[in-house]
């Protein structure tokens, strides 16, 4: 898919930031839409080919959580979210309801682009069916025969590290709610592993860049859940 | 008011427990007190059913209840065998039964018990009560007559009889007329005893049996001589007479009594009302009152922000109609509505408005002559008093608070247009200049100032972020969401994010690398980050950070050190105020960092401590739960 054919469909009611949005993508080679309420975006995806959907999500008329459950009920192509320092719980919830990514405000262009080229490419792999081989530096990880090895060498994982592991893994290059982790990990009605999440991570990060500090590979976004980084 | 208050209530020999242990219950539960019931008796006495009943049905309401035997029935040995128990509770309260005063005047035991109370235990606070016959029945004919008692009856007619046989016995050596004078002896005793109705009984009954039985010829009815006439309506006279002093002086008593008993009540009052310091206690007071003094119950009606009337019982009126209550809160005239029980509404008159309403529910309707309705207003013009005194110290209050926040809000206000003002004229400065003099800007000249703007841009956002967490964690709009994180991990993600700040720094860590606090990671992060980023521009390049952690008890310190230039030496503690900068040079900071770090450190049930050791050392310590985490997980690949 070459980036001139990429159209990205911005809602945001604020016209200072839509200009700039439309500005930066129309630079950085997508093809955009605006939108600057609810209704008007909801429109525009029904009757233009979309690949990737900029969604604010304090808006006007209807709440962008709306917005982005509505589209999940036809669509998946790739929904990012904006979302202000205000709206951490909503920002998990739209991740949670569907949302690929999100971006907090203020951000840089080259923060966007970054968050764009992700979820494109995320988008491509899922019509493709996958990759089951990842590889992060020296790590490999082979989600179909369940083995994670650097340099050639096996890691050894418990299953609970694998099964967290094998989750970003599918998610790669996104962020994994907590939510998200405890319910397909543990099975839900099991929040009480909530409070012991970050050490999980903490063992399995050890496992996969024990040299890295800070981590480069397994991020935590404070506040939202996790993210694996692989290469491309 | 503390409710520790203890009512005694203490049963005299001769008098029914059950009267009295009904009346401290109903008391007890008015006060909210705790309450005991002493009943005593003679030694070698036999129980009594009533006493063994009353106990039992005391136990059963809930309230401690014993039987008392004593030698001697005295007042100063019962009040020694009461000591203890009146010793016990800082407000205690002695209820007695009132007994009559003894013939000729002679103090009853409880009215000795009373006296001898009040001079010796002054901390104890008297409550007589009265016997339920005589209670509040309103004076008539009635009374004179001396009421329906079988009692008195029996009491005419054995003095009847036995005056008949003193007559008897006289009859041989005296004459018939001196005779009667055993008559006219019977009609003094019944008129002082039994009334004006037994007294005429009486002197009927003697003329009847003096004819018959004292004057011959025996055993039949002969026409008496004029002087017997004489002689009857004198003791008619005498009767009556007898009989209407003794009731005056029994009224006049029960009037002086009623009249301590209300100066009693107003006493008590004053007393609580003086310690009162919500509506609550001024109403508890009031009913305290209502019930010693006229045997009532008590409501108090104060209004709210929009001026309805409210009832100050969170459980909501019981007796009182809002209706009336608006209507006399509105007028100011009183309303008394029913008649047994009644219910009066009586207006709260403030010095410029009205208060409250009260209204009171009283057993038996009030007297005209005795004084109550006096006695009621005064008790709502004392209480009114003290809401007006606690009106005014809310609204002092308030107003203190609000000076306060006032204070606050402008020096937030000065700061923020200060904090604003110097990155904006930078950012509009600097984007003018790329805008109108586009043409005379040299690449590299344009390059810094667009980074400038950035830079600037950003620290708006990062003063406009830290006044948002203050105001949101200080208004307890952030909810803590604790679990279990490695420190390394909390530690590094801090260190990312001040990354720039500290590229100059020898920063180095100190920490087991299995250590987890227990916290919320996105404030503690935060927290770090201030302390971090204070740190990174306090101390000069080059110098070392030292970060730390260990874990205590259930408690855990992480202590955060530079070698930079410290703290201003006796200011530490200030600097975790809102606004308050080391120095006014140092640019950069927003003054909010380490106000924010303590208001995290308060959030989790901590505390931040600034100190002055090589440098500036900041240290936190979080409370800790007692269980350690589980990590392990064993479970194979």
């Amino acid at each position: 898919m070459s980036r001139d054919a990429c159209t990205v469909l911005v809602v945001e009611d604020d016209p200072a930031i839509r200009s700039m949005l439309v500005g930066a993508l129309t630079a950085g080679g997508y093809q955009v839409h605006e939108a600057d309420c609810a209704a008007k975006g909801e429109t525009l995806a029904g009757n233009r080919r979309i690949d990737v959907f900029l969604i604010d999500l304090g808006l006007p008329d209807r709440d962008g959580l709306e917005l982005i459950r509505g589209l999940r009920r036809w669509t998946q192509r790739p929904v990012i979210v904006l979302s202000g320092r205000t709206q951490e719980s909503e920002k998990v919830e739209a991740l949670d309801s569907g949302a690929d990514d999100y971006l907090i405000k203020p951000f840089g262009v080259a923060e966007l682009h970054a968050r764009l080229r992700v979820a494109l490419r995320h988008a491509a792999q899922t019509s493709q069916a996958g990759r089951t081989s990842l590889r992060l530096g020296a790590v490999v990880i082979d989600l179909s025969a369940k083995t994670v090895t650097r340099d050639g060498e096996a890691i050894r994982l418990t299953g609970t590290q694998w099964r967290l592991l094998a989750l970003l893994a599918k998610h790669a290059n996104r962020v994994v709610t907590t939510r998200q982790l405890l319910q397909e990990v543990w099975g839900p009605g099991q929040s009480e592993h909530a409070h012991y999440l970050r050490v999980y991570i903490h063992q399995l990060r050890r496992r996969l860049e024990p040299d890295a500090n800070p981590p480069t590979r397994l991020l935590t976004e404070t506040g939202v859940g996790y993210r694996l980084v692989v290469d491309d | 008011m503390p409710a520790s208050r203890q009512i005694i209530a203490c049963a005299l020999p001769g008098q029914d427990p059950r009267v009295l242990a009904e009346r401290a219950l109903d008391k007890a539960r008015a006060l909210d007190a705790s309450c005991t019931l002493l009943v005593l008796t003679r030694a070698g006495s036999d129980d009594d059913a009533a006493t063994a009943q009353a106990l039992a049905q005391a136990r059963a309401a809930g309230i401690e209840a014993q039987q008392v035997t004593l030698e001697r029935m005295t007042a100063a040995a019962v009040l020694d065998t009461l000591r203890p128990w009146l010793g016990r509770g800082q407000r205690a309260v002695l209820m007695l039964q009132r007994q009559h005063d003894g013939f000729l005047g002679a103090a009853s035991l409880s009215s000795r018990l009373a006296t001898l109370c009040a001079d010796e235990l002054s901390h104890v606070r008297l409550h007589v009560v009265r016997a339920t016959a005589e209670r509040r029945h309103p004076r008539g004919l009635g009374t004179y007559m001396g009421g329906a008692s079988l009692k008195a009856w029996w009491l005419t007619l054995l003095t009847l009889l036995a005056c008949t046989l003193a007559g008897e016995l006289m009859r041989e050596h005296f004459e018939p007329a001196n005779t009667v004078m055993i008559y006219m002896a019977g009609t003094t005793l019944v008129g002082l005893r039994a009334g004006m109705g037994r007294a005429i009984a009486f002197v009927l009954g003697s003329v009847l049996l003096y004819d018959l039985v004292l004057l011959p010829p025996y055993w039949t009815i002969v026409k008496l001589r004029p002087q017997y006439y004489f002689t009857f309506g004198v003791m008619l006279g005498v009767g009556c007479l007898i009989s209407w002093l003794v009731s005056n002086v029994s009224a006049k008593s029960d009037e002086l009594a009623a009249r301590a008993q209300r100066a009693q009540a107003r006493n008590d009052l004053s007393y609580d009302l003086v310690r009162a310091s919500t509506p609550q206690d001024v109403q508890l007071a009031l009913r305290s009152a209502i019930d010693s003094s006229l045997d009532g119950w008590g409501e108090l009606l104060l209004p709210d922000a929009e001026g309805r009337l409210r009832p100050v019982d969170v459980a909501g009126l019981q007796f009182a109609d809002p209706g009336t209550a608006a209507r006399v809160f509105a007028t100011g005239d009183h309303v008394a509505t029913g008649d047994s029980p009644i219910v009066l509404h009586l207006p709260m008159q403030g010095t410029h408005e009205r208060l409250g309403v009260l209204a009171i529910r009283l057993k038996a309707p009030l007297r005209d002559d005795s004084g109550d309705a006096n006695l009621l207003r005064a008790f709502a013009d004392k209480a009114a008093v003290v809401l007006q005194r606690l009106q005014l110290e809310a609204m002092n209050t308030s107003s203190a608070l609000e000076a306060e926040t006032e204070r606050v809000r402008n020096t937030l206000l000065a700061a923020i247009s200060h904090d604003f003002r110097s990155p904006m004229t930078t950012i509009v400065g600097s984007v003018s200049s790329l805008l109108e003099q586009r043409d005379v800007i040299s690449p590299a000249l344009r390059e810094r100032l667009l980074r400038g703007v950035l830079g600037e841009a950003r620290r708006v956002h990062t003063l406009m972020n830290n006044l948002l967490d203050l105001t949101r964690i200080e208004g307890g709009a952030v909810p803590l969401s604790l679990e279990w994180c490695p420190v390394d991990e909390l530690f590094s993600a801090a260190l990312t994010a001040q990354g720039a700040t500290l590229a100059e720094h020898r920063v180095s860590m100190a920490c087991d690398p299995d250590a987890l606090l227990w916290c919320d990671p996105r404030l503690i992060e935060q927290l770090l980050g201030n302390v971090l980023e204070n740190a990174g521009r306090h101390a000069p390049a080059g110098s070392r950070i030292r970060l730390g952690f260990t874990a205590e008890t259930a408690a855990a310190r992480l202590v955060v050190q530079d070698d930079g230039p410290g703290f201003p030496p006796g200011r530490e503690q200030d600097m975790m105020k809102k606004f308050t900068r080391g120095s006014q040079q140092s640019s950069g900071g927003t003054g909010l960092g380490l106000a924010i770090c303590a208001a995290v450190a308060k959030l989790h049930g901590g505390r931040l401590e600034l100190s002055n050791q090589s440098g500036a050392q900041v240290m936190l310590w979080l409370p800790q739960p007692d269980c350690a985490p589980i990590t392990d997980d064993d479970e194979a690949p």
